[in-house]
């Protein structure tokens, strides 16, 4: 197999602190060809990253590869010298991140931690000659007015145009190996789709074979010429993608398939025409007052005439990228922010600019739930204290409190038993959950979820989402589920709300917007969304 | 930018009213009369009372201050009680040895302390790191006056290979000047090494952890440029926030260097003058200090921006 660019084989990396030789990943087979896009599937815990580090050498402290033999065209990297590790990562192999943002040093120029790797394995090409490189490979990975863009710092560039950065800066020398982990998950629906068409079309131009690790099969529709799905440190399955994909031999491969958000398709369900919230004319633009020194900032409005309505036990969906206002809106529904202007009704009371003393008793009216629970519940309280707090707030006894934070453990599927322990013994599903039973403690009308599947593995996500839709109907719950995910959302929605640079560009029933979308943006976003083929094709099945 | 430094310039102004404030109450409230001091042991009341109208200071307290302002608006500091010299000569014939002492223990401070702290963060739980560790700990424990007289004692005394104390002023020649500055700055920097060591080592393990770094790694770059132009860069900011305050906090500091080497600085005149009663040359002292933090200050905030671009005024 000398076409093989990467082989790995029986590769066990191991904790070397363990005296029993405990290890994250064992007996783990693959390889990569020529032009070949192979896809490594699993959640998070499944070893895809540190297989991945274990090629590039660059395992964290405390871990390092016990059996095996992981091949590079051909030469052993297992026992390799540091320096021959150090020359062949970047020349021969390449790796880009999920987070491009953190990925890139924030205090030098773009252009400067590309030129680097020029300097230090090309230390004979002159300083005019990467200077040019440069700027060729900034045209090549498409960002606009390269010869501009690469003078800039990380966090002047979009998201987008931090990964296309990494992409140029792994691609400076031409490596065989491209080991892509997670590059879109933190990205737009429309720039993931960039972003994945510039690595096929990388693909096809050089001949070099691409490591993607990913957890959502949907991007794997997408790529994948060949697909490994891992669990738990293991190999559970391998083949091509479209068998993979169409007739999966293990039962984890078929679940996760599943969950994949957008392979269901939403019920129509009857709501009742009880209006519990009404949003008008809603407005927000940040840093308006004119500061004691200089003029004042003009900024654009975050939120521009917002106008929405949720029924009783009705989820409402608002989608939108990053910088749509979508947050924005959420956070003066909960008054978490005063909007610039407009009304929001909480029946027949207008809570838009009500002041903070009297705006205490209806806080227990709207409730929400944050993107990640491992930041949003406070380390050192223990469960059943982080349960009570809000129902004592509102003067419920510590008997009546403590008897309800019980039934809110049951309600969100958790026992008792977690009242006692602290957040950092969960998991990140069960994390959220316990946030879910925080927001419910103070008997909401409404609870908004800001993007609360977010930061979840896809069948975690599909847990949650199920808690979500048993809560609506259990409790008449009105759910203002907030999303970037076009397909999380159509799973579980009633209506949609698309939002746009701060506007509401379409709203209605979710089949109707899947169906026949009448904006424009809102068809690019269905159109971007990873896997719809395939899942179009899956739900006709 | 430059309205940032003009309203940083500007806040010196309130800083030195509240501080002159507060140090002229201050000396005037506490115990001790300058005037008993200087008339004598054997004085009598009657003399005590004719010095102290001499000086001033038999007038109210709204008096003295309003005259003292007045004085200080005018750029003079006023004259010394004890020695009749004006406070502004005082200061100026004692700035160069403290100067050259402060200068010396911050540059070897950072040269020393830097790069043990990376190594240290970087051989994490190695001995580099425990004895780098442990050395800061000993660093922080020991009083300098203790440290001055072990490297008296040793460097001086033993091997004679330096000056005991005193100090040379530059015009005199580098070497006399370099020579009597070893033992002193020595004595006064290993306080500054622990404390700029461990903030290092802080700062680098938490950065060492940074994505960016994984990403400069895998780009193959050399572990030097990994440590000390991504990691290090990147650390920079709470490394200068505690070599400013290491900085305002030297001035303090420097007295007990310079009473241990008989150090003609700064120090030693003010707790001359402190000793004496001598309220002028107190005053005029605190004042420049408190001028000299604002400035420290505002350098140190200046150096954010120039080592982060993310930070702009």
């Amino acid at each position: 197999m000398i076409d093989d660019v990467l082989s790995i084989e029986h590769l066990t990396v191991a904790i070397t602190a363990s005296s029993q030789g405990k290890t994250v990943v064992s007996d783990v087979s693959l390889s990569v060809g020529r032009k070949e896009i192979v896809c490594v599937v699993g959640e998070s815990g499944s070893g895809k990253s540190v297989t991945s580090f274990s090629i590039m050498g660059i395992l964290s402290y405390g871990l390092a590869p016990a059996t095996g033999s992981i091949k590079l065209l051909g030469e052993e990297l297992i026992g390799a010298s540091a320096t021959r590790m150090r020359k062949l990562r970047g020349l021969r192999m390449a790796m880009i991140f999920q987070e491009p943002m953190t990925a890139l040093n924030p205090v030098m120029t773009v252009g400067d931690q590309i030129a680097e790797i020029f300097r230090y394995h090309r230390p004979e090409m002159s300083a005019s000659d990467v200077r040019l490189r440069v700027r060729s490979l900034a045209e090549d990975v498409r960002l606009p007015d390269p010869a501009n863009i690469v003078r800039r710092y990380p966090h002047q560039l979009s998201g987008g145009q931090r990964q296309r950065i990494m992409i140029a800066m792994a691609l400076a020398l031409e490596p065989a190996l491209l080991i892509a982990d997670e590059p879109t998950t933190a990205l737009d629906v429309t720039t993931q789709k960039q972003i994945l068409e510039l690595i096929c079309d990388l693909v096809a131009r050089r001949g070099i074979g691409v490591l993607f690790i990913t957890h959502d099969f949907g991007v794997v529709a997408e790529i994948a010429d060949r697909v490994v799905v891992m669990r738990s440190g293991s190999v559970v399955e391998s083949g091509s993608a479209h068998d993979v994909l169409t007739q999966p031999q293990q039962a984890y491969t078929r679940s996760l398939i599943d969950a994949v958000p957008g392979s269901k398709l939403p019920k129509a369900r009857d709501v009742a025409d009880h209006v519990v919230l009404r949003v008008e004319n809603l407005s927000k633009t940040y840093g308006d007052s004119s500061g004691l020194f200089g003029p004042a900032h003009n900024t654009a409005p975050a939120l521009l005439n917002a106008s929405l309505s949720l029924r009783k036990g009705e989820i409402l969906g608002i989608v939108g990228e990053s910088g749509s206002g979508k947050s924005t809106l959420a956070r003066c529904i909960c008054r978490l922010q005063t909007p610039s202007s407009g009304d929001i009704w909480l029946g027949d009371i207008n809570i838009a600019r009500m002041h903070e003393n009297k705006l205490r008793n209806y806080r227990k009216a709207i409730q929400v739930v944050f993107q990640d629970p491992n930041r949003s519940l406070n380390p050192r309280l223990r469960i059943g204290e982080t349960l009570v707090e809000g129902a004592r707030n509102f003067g419920a006894s510590a008997r009546v409190a403590s008897e309800r934070s019980r039934r809110l453990l049951d309600l969100v599927g958790l026992d008792d038993s977690a009242l006692d322990r602290f957040p950092h013994q969960f998991s990140g599903g069960q994390r959220q959950r316990i946030c879910i039973a925080r927001a419910l403690a103070s008997e909401p009308d409404i609870l908004v979820a800001d993007e609360a599947v977010s930061a979840l593995d896809v069948s975690v996500q599909a847990q949650v989402i199920e808690l979500l839709e048993d809560l609506r109907q259990r409790l008449g719950l009105a759910i203002i589920f907030i999303t970037h995910d076009l397909r999380v959302a159509g799973q579980l929605c009633d209506r949609l709300i698309v939002m746009q640079s701060g506007r509401i560009v379409e709203q209605g029933p979710t089949g109707r917007l899947f169906d026949s979308p009448s904006e424009t943006y809102t068809r690019e976003l269905l159109a971007a969304a990873p896997g719809r083929e395939f899942l179009a094709s899956a739900r006709k099945a | 930018m430059v309205r940032f430094l003009f309203r940083r310039l500007l806040s010196i102004i309130p800083v030195l009213a509240i501080v002159s404030i507060i140090v002229f109450l201050a000396l005037r409230l506490g115990p001790g009369d300058p005037a008993a001091i200087l008339a004598g042991d054997s004085a009598t009341p009657e003399m005590v009372a004719a010095m102290r109208a001499h000086l001033g200071l038999d007038q109210s307290l709204p008096q003295q201050f309003l005259h003292w302002v007045v004085q200080i608006a005018h750029g003079d500091l006023g004259r010394s009680i004890t020695s009749n010299q004006p406070v502004t000569t005082l200061v100026a014939s004692r700035l160069q040895p403290t100067l050259a002492l402060a200068i010396a223990t911050i540059i070897f401070s950072i040269l020393v302390a830097t790069p043990l702290g990376v190594l240290a963060a970087w051989r994490r739980g190695t001995w580099v790191d425990n004895l780098a560790s442990g050395g800061a700990v000993i660093g922080f424990a020991l009083p300098a006056f203790v440290t001055g007289y072990l490297l008296v004692f040793v460097f001086a005394l033993k091997l004679q290979w330096l000056p005991v104390q005193g100090f040379v002023p530059l015009s005199e020649g580098f070497w006399p000047f370099g020579r009597h500055l070893v033992l002193p700055t020595l004595t006064l920097s290993t306080i500054y090494i622990a404390l700029i060591t461990r903030v290092t080592r802080a700062s680098m393990l938490e950065i060492l952890g940074e994505d960016f770094v994984r990403t400069a790694r895998a780009k193959g770059l050399p572990e030097r440029v990994v440590l000390f132009r991504h990691a290090l860069g990147n650390s920079a900011i709470p490394i200068l926030s505690v070599i400013g305050i290491g900085i305002a906090l030297l001035l303090g500091g420097v007295v007990v260097t310079e009473s241990v080497f008989s150090i003609p600085g700064l120090g030693r005149l003010t707790v001359e003058a402190v000793v004496a009663r001598d309220y002028p040359v107190v005053q005029g002292i605190i004042i420049l200090f408190s001028g000299v933090y604002v400035l420290i200050n505002l350098a140190v905030d200046i150096s954010y921006a120039i080592f982060d671009p993310r930070i702009s005024y």
